[in-house]
């Protein structure tokens, strides 16, 4: 049977990292039985998520920004966007929450393959702890990450950590009054033209971010070649359960929370485009095919603010 | 006695079927060791689900389909989840009595069916379904908006979707003959077991089969709604179709209740007591808010999209590998309960002819 009760969890830690973000790290309340599945390292994989109660407030769905340690501490970036977030952004160390998990699927083992990893804003919490574990592998991954300002560039520890070990290029819009210089966060694909010629051909492409950026980014690649195959992403959706039941993440016959929330480019434009209508042959005009496919997967409305979201 | 799983039962095993007077026989015997529950005519004219006590004299009506389905006797339309008293979780098991669901149609069996295998893994809808005995009653004519015959769901009981399978004797002349009672499960034969009922004569199959070509031959012409699946798997319904039946929807919400196979649902937090305890309660894909991020971003912000959804989720193959067949069991509630024009038998109607 689904377990649909949280298990206790204690704040210990959280300080700001980054304009209304908070970088939390919780811990089991009783270890006594051994760890639970939520902070269980054997049992977590990055990319997965799980299930926060703030208590009173209902349950949000957060990405593991740190797969639990073997002590059981986790971590979560987390944005202030509406009631839940606002009375996480109250508790204080020692307060006592309710977590579930991990819940979905994590990105695919890549093993010693070389992975481009691309994030904007919040979008860098589902793929911090990839970074960690591709770090650890020895598979020296490259990373770029991009955001509105240098108060923006969240996960400031991990980045740290990250410079000493791999090549991290980090970019940002708005330039006013940063400490250093920065790659311009709008010149994308200058930026990525200036990666590929310094590191030539990668086997895989992990990216998480707004919208707009995932989408610009998928088309740089296919339009160059790329195999769509290789590239990987994780959706957002509005989730009540996390396990498959309450049928609110739904895309066409998915549901994010089992089915992803990590995807491959070719997969998600095949489900996406599900819920389109589609044109019979003779209607169709010369090769707009392709494009609608993939302009499909980025249409919703609405800016997802935390990097990962908006899909 | 009632053994304590009724669900992991055997089923397919050789059928055994026994004559019966009349279904209250059954009904009374079943009473001594279950609660039993049968639709009931009620004051608001729609029929209902209700508790029978031994004793009761009511009578059983074998054409009456309630219009709520017994989804929520599983489904709960409000379910308390867990309790937190500000330290501890602790998960509320729902309280759970061996019942018997007596009396219902293939229709809504065939929903019951469908929802066990979304459920599968639910510890509050399995608590309350491996406690029940389902006993069908095959339909003998199609019922007002019906059309069970197209999405194979009826109006004969599938047998596996029954413990016991009521069906009528044939009426030659006019006459009456009283019951076939089939007994399609271990749990079914349990139940029985004891009354001495006596065997059936080997034609039952026959007429049995009779009696559903009869009433196969009785449902409307349903030519509109094949195609409206055809179009709907085709991808081939427009937008504007869409957009147009969004703008008649009320987003009442009332099909999503009414329908048997419907199953989202939201949940909430109520305080209490210092903690608070988080319930579950019944939702539609039809809603606004449905899908609405705390970002603000909301993939189906068009009612065209939610409408479409609804459909596309009730009768695309798309869902037939991991469901193991279409959503809707044609039970035609949705049209009689939508005061705007999205019923089923509207909608299908709309798009086939899109
Ligand atoms: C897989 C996954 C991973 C995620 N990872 C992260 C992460 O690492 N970090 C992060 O910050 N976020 C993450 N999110 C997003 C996070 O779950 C939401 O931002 C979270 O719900 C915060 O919302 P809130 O509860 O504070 O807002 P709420 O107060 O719940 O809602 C804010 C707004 O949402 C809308 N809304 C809420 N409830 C309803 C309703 N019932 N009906 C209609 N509209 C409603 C309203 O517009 C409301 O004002 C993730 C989401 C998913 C699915
Ligand atoms: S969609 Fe309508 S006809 Fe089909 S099962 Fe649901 S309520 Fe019955
Ligand atoms: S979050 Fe409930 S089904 Fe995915």
């Amino acid at each position: 049977m689904l377990e649909m009760t949280p298990t206790a969890v204690r704040l210990i830690e959280r300080y700001d990292d980054g304009e209304d973000i908070i970088h939390f790290t919780f811990e089991p309340v009783s270890i006594e039985a051994g760890l639970p599945d939520v902070a269980d390292p054997k049992k977590v994989s990055p990319g997965q998520f799980f299930m926060l109660s703030v208590p009173g407030k209902g349950e949000a769905a957060f990405t593991y920004a740190a797969t639990p340690d073997e002590r059981g501490h986790f971590c979560a970036l987390i944005r202030e966007v509406g009631q839940l977030t606002e009375s996480l952004f109250d508790c204080k160390p020692g307060d006592i929450l309710g977590a579930r998990g991990p819940f979905g699927k994590g990105w695919p083992e890549f093993g010693q393959r070389k992975v481009l990893v691309i994030a904007g804003g919040c979008g860098l919490a589902p793929v911090a702890a990839e970074i960690d574990a591709l770090i650890a592998n020895n598979a020296n991954p490259v990373v770029y990450f991009s955001a509105r300002s240098e108060a923006m560039l969240v996960m400031k520890n991990e980045r740290e950590r990250w410079h000493d070990a791999i090549t991290l290029y980090e970019a940002v819009d708005n330039q006013d009054g940063a400490s250093k210089t920065y790659l311009k966060g709008r010149e994308l694909m200058t930026n990525l033209d200036t990666i590929m010629a310094e590191h030539g051909g990668f086997d895989e492409v992990i990216c998480c971010g707004p919208e707009g950026m995932m989408e610009a980014v998928c088309h740089y690649l296919t339009d160059r070649g790329f195999p769509a195959d290789h590239i990987w992403l994780s959706l957002e959706r509005r989730m009540h359960c996390g396990v498959g039941l309450c049928g609110h993440c739904y895309v066409a016959h998915d549901l994010v929370c089992v089915d992803g929330p990590t995807y491959r480019w070719d997969q998600l434009g095949e489900l996406v485009v599900k819920e389109k209508f589609v044109q019979p042959p003779r209607e169709l005009a010369s090769m707009g095919h392709a494009e609608e496919v993939s302009d499909g997967c980025c249409s919703s409305e609405g800016g997802g603010g935390c990097g990962c979201s908006g899909f | 006695m009632p053994t304590s799983n009724l669900l992991n039962n055997t089923r397919g095993q050789a059928l055994h079927a026994y004559e019966l007077e009349r279904p209250e026989h059954l009904r009374d015997w079943l009473q001594n060791r279950y609660k039993v529950l049968q639709p009931v005519h009620d004051q608001t004219g729609n029929g209902s689900w209700e508790e029978v006590h031994a004793g009761d004299v009511v009578p059983f009506d074998p054409a009456l389909r309630p219009v709520m389905s017994p989804k929520s006797l599983f489904f709960a339309e409000r379910e308390q989840m867990f309790t937190f008293d500000g330290e501890m979780f602790r998960t509320t098991t729902p309280k759970t009595e061996h019942q018997v669901l007596f009396g219902v149609k293939a229709c809504d069996l065939m929903a019951i069916s469908y929802q066990d295998h979304h459920f599968r893994d639910d510890p509050y809808y399995q608590a309350r379904r491996k406690d029940t005995l389902l006993v069908g009653i095959d339909c003998s004519s199609p019922c007002e908006n019906g059309f069970c015959s197209t999405v194979d769901a009826g109006p004969q009981v599938h047998q596996q979707n029954a413990d016991l399978i009521l069906t009528p004797m044939p009426s030659i002349n006019g006459h009456s003959h009283g019951w076939w009672l089939i007994c399609t499960s271990d749990h079914g034969a349990q139940a029985i077991n004891g009354m001495d009922l006596p065997p059936a004569d080997s034609h039952w199959r026959y007429w049995r089969d009779m009696s559903n070509e009869h009433a196969l031959a009785d449902f409307a012409d349903d030519t509109y709604i094949i195609n409206g699946i055809q179009r709907i798997n085709a991808r081939a319904v427009p937008d504007e179709v869409w957009d147009t039946l969004g703008h008649q929807c009320l987003s009442c919400s009332g099909c999503s209740q009414t329908c048997p196979t419907c199953s989202c649902y939201a949940v909430r937090d109520i305080p209490k007591d210092g903690g608070f305890v988080r319930e579950r309660f019944h939702d539609s894909c039809l809603m606004v808010g449905f899908q609405k991020e705390a970002s603000g971003a909301n993939p189906t912000a068009q009612a065209g999209r939610r409408v479409a959804r609804y459909w596309y989720h009730k009768f695309s193959s798309d869902f037939k590998a991991a469901n193991g067949r279409i959503g809707c069991v044609g039970c035609g509630r949705c049209d009689i309960t939508c005061p705007g024009a999205i019923g089923v038998h509207s909608v299908m109607e709309k798009i086939a002819h899109a």
